[in-house]
């Protein structure tokens, strides 16, 4: 490793001077999960690594008149306890549940995790099916994107080096929104996604059909995708197997998934079809469960 | 669908090979506080030999296990040792552990023999004395007899010894012969669920049913199956060294290098067979390797058990499963080729 100059930033404030001062020298560490593997190994290290995990102005988690409000700092393990999220998007649970060990849910961040950009990242999924907003500042001042535009390539994002995310925010008309989250991995604990998927929907009560389904795809593309025709598709259709199973192989014809030595192409065509369905069949039974707590 | 199936594998294994010389040897010091020390070469890994060897020298010495201090694996100290291989540790150094504590006693029953008036033949050792054979009260203190065979007979209580099994050569015309000295037996039943959607295989629940002569220590033979099957999963379902055109290993690390997790290990039932082998230490065998050998076998026929596939060539990959399934019943699967 080699050598580099820490500062510590006790808020966002802070942080965002120290971005302006340092440009494209400075790197900023959450929980340090992803950027501490990245300063072994990397051949350009950075001048200057920006400390903000004591930042506590970036740490919660909240509702505000947005929406649900996740901060910048709020690792996967705060996500997986806090009682907004498991009230209103048990999926994002289920999200952060399965990235790394017990330790890396500890330190690293949710958003960490939409930072480093890998395709088979867990946290995006559910955030993207759930239309998540993201907001980032520098010192001259904020700006908002959906997550979709957030997600440039591989390990690239819309963020400039002068700035950070702040936040992410799940709007309030998604509050509660039927949602479920699948991964499959070649092993249950500790595991890379060969394909993960989320799926949000509301259903009509009285129809019984979709209503503004979303589906999103990890590990099948250089980012995080939803499957625009497969939602266009179910928009409206009943929720029966069969059209679950068909928004499901339209969705994997808009994936284009590689062929490695973990698995073949073919085969994560495969899983998206199956998953997407049942992530799908499983939001409908969400819906169906909150209907009848209410009626009672 | 999740669908559920069940599979059987047997095995036998052999233990302490007699096709070239084999030996362990062992020397076991009984000190004047009445406590002993074993010098043994062999390693601990993990599997808990150490305490096994210091259990069978406290068994033979009529002392408690706390009582033993074991020096082990340093070249400069104790005898060098066949290896921590083979199974062998338990059958063969155990067998030197136990003669050579044995050798220690001959020592003392011959100067405790005049202190008790008896013969040292009517003697034996138990709960940390020496005492004559069915008269409990007429004993002596086992650090008392230590003391006196040093400072006033001038005979310390050391003994040492080694075991070999008898080597015995192959017939070069008829390859004929006897390859080890004794065997281990086992039976495992898989019970699995195959997702017919996926092709991915959870082991549900396992049972383990071993043969290894006396279990010296049950609890760590216990922990060596359930050890044991955790690798036989990783074998059936998930380990492969993959290599692309040039030879080079793809995977040479544990991110890519699949290996089961604790969130990936089934409920394991141990049933440790009742059994004793008369050339072994207070009849023990041996157990490590024979964990792992039937458990792939059991989960593959519990795959075919649950969706009627036949997969032969592992790991057993859920694409491959998947891939079988769509095949349909019967066929066999060909190795899946990397990338």
């Amino acid at each position: 490793m080699k050598a580099f100059d820490v500062v510590v930033a006790k808020n966002a404030g802070e942080a965002l001077a120290l971005l302006a001062a340092h440009g494209a020298r400075a790197k900023l560490l959450a929980g340090g999960t992803d950027l501490l593997v990245d300063l072994k190994s990397a051949a350009h290290v950075p001048g200057v690594v920006v400390d903000i995990s004591r930042a506590m102005d970036l740490a919660g988690i909240e509702l505000t008149e947005h929406g649900l409000r996740i901060g910048a700092l709020a690792t996967h393990t705060a996500v997986m306890r806090s009682p907004l999220v498991r009230e209103y998007f048990p999926a994002l649970v289920d999200a952060s549940h399965t990235v790394g060990a017990v330790q890396t849910r500890n330190l690293g961040t949710l958003a960490g995790n939409l930072i480093t950009c890998v395709p088979s990242m867990d946290g995006g999924p559910p955030l993207l099916a759930l239309e998540a907003i993201v907001t980032l500042a520098s010192s001259a001042g904020r700006r908002e994107m959906p997550l979709g535009e957030f997600f440039v390539g591989p390990r690239k994002t819309a963020l400039k080096p002068d700035e950070m995310l702040l936040d992410i925010v799940i709007p309030r008309k998604n509050l509660g929104k039927p949602t479920a989250f699948l991964k499959f991995g070649l092993r249950k604990g500790q595991a890379l996604a060969l394909v993960n998927v989320a799926a949000s929907a509301w259903i009509d009560p009285k129809r019984q059909v979709f209503v503004e389904p979303r589906i999103a795809l990890g590990a099948v593309a250089p980012t995080v995708i939803r499957a625009p025709k497969a939602e266009a598709w179910l928009e409206g259709r009943p929720a029966t197997p069969e059209s679950m199973a068909e928004a499901g192989r339209i969705a994997a014809g808009e994936a284009k998934p590689i062929s490695d030595f973990r698995a073949s192409a073919g085969y994560r065509r495969d899983l998206i079809q199956v998953l997407t369905a049942r992530a799908l069949a499983q939001a409908a039974a969400q819906a169906a469960s909150k209907r009848k707590e209410t009626s009672r | 669908m999740k669908r559920r199936g069940r599979g059987i594998a047997c095995m036998w294994y052999p233990i302490g090979f007699t096709v070239a010389a084999n030996p362990s040897a062992a020397t076991v010091k009984v000190n004047e506080d009445g406590t002993a020390t074993l010098l043994t070469g062999t390693v601990e890994t993990g599997q808990g030999a150490l305490t096994v060897l210091g259990q069978i020298a406290a068994e033979a010495l009529g002392i408690s296990t706390e009582d033993v201090h074991v020096v082990s694996g340093d070249t400069d100290t104790t005898p060098m040792d066949t290896g921590a291989i083979a199974s062998r540790t338990t059958y063969v150094t155990g067998n030197a552990v136990r003669l050579a504590a044995e050798e220690a006693c001959k020592i003392l029953f011959d100067v405790a023999g005049p202190m008790l008036g008896v013969r040292p033949d009517q003697l034996e050792m138990r709960d940390r004395k020496i005492q004559v054979k069915n008269f409990p009260q007429r004993s002596l203190p086992l650090g008392e007899v230590a003391y006196h065979a040093q400072a006033v007979k001038g005979r310390p209580a050391i003994g040492s010894a080694t075991w070999n099994p008898p080597t015995v050569p192959m017939d070069p015309e008829t390859g004929q012969g006897k390859p080890f000295n004794t065997y281990v037996y086992a039976t495992q039943i898989a019970e699995v669920d195959v997702d017919d959607e996926t092709g991915e295989v959870e082991v549900i629940r396992i049972a383990a049913a071993h043969d290894c002569g006396t279990a010296i220590n049950p609890m760590l033979v216990e922990g060596q199956i359930e050890g044991g099957i955790a690798m036989g999963i990783g074998l059936a379902l998930q380990e492969e060294i993959l290599f692309d055109s040039q030879g080079r290993q793809i995977n040479p690390n544990l991110t890519n290098y699949i290996m089961p997790t604790s969130l990936d290990m089934p409920a394991i039932e141990v049933d440790i067979v009742d059994s004793y082998d008369p050339t072994g230490p207070f009849g023990a065998k041996g157990v490590g390797e024979p964990t792992s050998v039937p458990t792939a076998a059991a989960i593959l026929n519990a795959i075919h058990d649950a969706v009627g596939v036949r997969i032969t060539s592992l790991p057993a990959t859920a694409e491959k499963v998947l891939a079988a399934i769509k095949a349909g019943p019967g066929r066999e699967m060909k190795q899946l080729t990397a990338a």
